[in-house]
């Protein structure tokens, strides 16, 4: 369970959060809302990336205050580029790097990789550079590095927004198949729509809260309006 | 990574231009035993056969061309060596021997572990550059400004600093100071 109570948050004089409060039980959640509406801000406070300025984020009980290397645990983020997340300059590497904290005998650690990179299709690339990989590739192997963990949650910020046509159905195909609870932000309507539930943001607030068709009749009017 | 070290003292204790173009030939035959595509090792060595000439002809014209000989000969041996060691050897295991070696820092409070992840993100990172570079560039020569540094520059930098800071989170988010 994701329990945010009361969170707002400013960069500055900026406020990107207002009073938002939640509870998040559902398997497959979406978050949309037009740029600067506040969701990426929403998605980072989720694995302690931001720390609310009041208010508090719980996940399954525990305080990204004071808990953040457990929420961290338990909480995978998938960032929009894959080149950012990306840190190693092989394949194998960048995966084995996410297990490093676990300290896996050898053994171990390479079966986890290779059962990851088998999942999403990267095994024959094991060795290859990960810049050589095309935008689809990079994305499924940043994907793998964070499943790898086998994280409870998994918060993919607008996870296909780079990608074209054919890496962009990889993409979700990949994440329609996860057994973790997802938390999508992303500006593909139709691919939220075969979600559970829709946070959408407007200014900073938490402006509708519902079913998939609902939640986007709400967003689409309130965009055609103004 | 031993071997390759204890190589070099060898090479630079031998003087014998003889016995050092044997070691030469001894290293060729490590390379090739390699089975390592030739186009590729040309492709990697051929750098290094202008700054040998430039050797050869320097000592040739400063000392003696006996001399430039040994000089050249020991030169190549390494950088046939080093070239073995790096095409044959992962880059994890190479780190791992730098966090080895760099443990006596944790002594003074650094961490030999993050002295390796800054090795591997260079290495990782250094194509990354190269595109922002070529990007940027081809923008400006649309804009009639691919002679001008500063509009080459100024976005280059911002660029960087910016994937700098996303770079960050990402490290965050992956728990590694945690």
């Amino acid at each position: 369970m994701i329990e945010i109570e009361g969170v707002s948050h400013a960069f500055g004089d900026r406020t990107v959060l207002q009073d938002v409060s939640v509870r998040l039980g559902e398997h497959r959640i979406g978050v949309i809302g037009a740029n600067g509406s506040g969701k990426t801000t929403f998605a980072r406070l989720l694995n302690g990336l931001v720390l609310p300025q009041s208010g508090s984020v719980r996940i399954d009980g525990l305080d990204t205050r004071g808990q953040a290397k457990q929420v961290r645990a338990k909480v995978g983020f998938l960032f929009q580029d894959p080149d950012n997340q990306i840190v190693m300059p092989l394949v194998e590497e960048d995966v084995a790097f996410s297990l490093k904290p676990l300290k896996l005998a050898t053994s171990d650690l390479d079966r986890r990789v290779d059962a990851v990179l088998g999942r999403y299709g990267l095994a024959n690339f094991r060795t290859h550079p990960a810049h050589a990989l095309s935008g689809g590739q990079k994305q499924l192997l940043a994907l793998s590095s964070v499943l790898v963990r086998d994280p409870a949650y998994v918060v993919l910020d607008e996870p296909t927004t780079l990608l074209d046509l054919k890496n962009k159905a990889l993409i979700e195909a990949a994440i329609d198949d996860l057994a973790a609870t997802v938390i999508c932000i992303s500006h593909d309507l139709e691919f939220l729509r075969g979600f559970e539930r829709i946070l959408v943001f407007e200014a900073g607030y938490l402006a509708f809260d519902g079913a998939p068709d609902a939640a986007i009749a709400f967003y689409v009017a309130s965009q055609t309006c103004q | 990574m031993a071997g390759l070290f204890g190589a070099g003292i060898a090479v630079f204790l031998l003087s014998d231009l003889g016995m050092l173009l044997g070691f030469l030939a001894l290293s060729l035959a490590a390379l090739a035993a390699a089975r390592l595509p030739p186009s590729y090792i040309w492709a990697q060595i051929r750098p290094f056969v202008v700054m040998i000439s430039l050797f050869l002809a320097a000592h040739a014209v400063l000392t003696s061309f006996e001399t430039g000989l040994v000089v050249v000969t020991r030169f190549a041996v390494m950088v046939v060596l080093g070239l073995l060691v790096a095409m044959t050897t992962r880059l994890s295991a190479v780190i791992a021997i730098l966090e080895k070696v760099l443990a006596p820092i944790a002594l003074i409070g650094l961490d030999p572990a993050k002295a390796g992840l800054v090795l591997s993100m260079t290495i990782r990172f250094i194509p990354l550059v190269g595109e922002a570079y070529r990007d940027i560039s081809a923008a400006q020569k649309a804009r009639g400004l691919e002679r001008n540094f500063l509009a080459l520059m100024v976005p280059l930098l911002i660029k960087l600093l910016q994937r700098a800071d996303a770079i960050s989170d990402a490290l965050i988010a992956r728990g590694v100071d945690d």
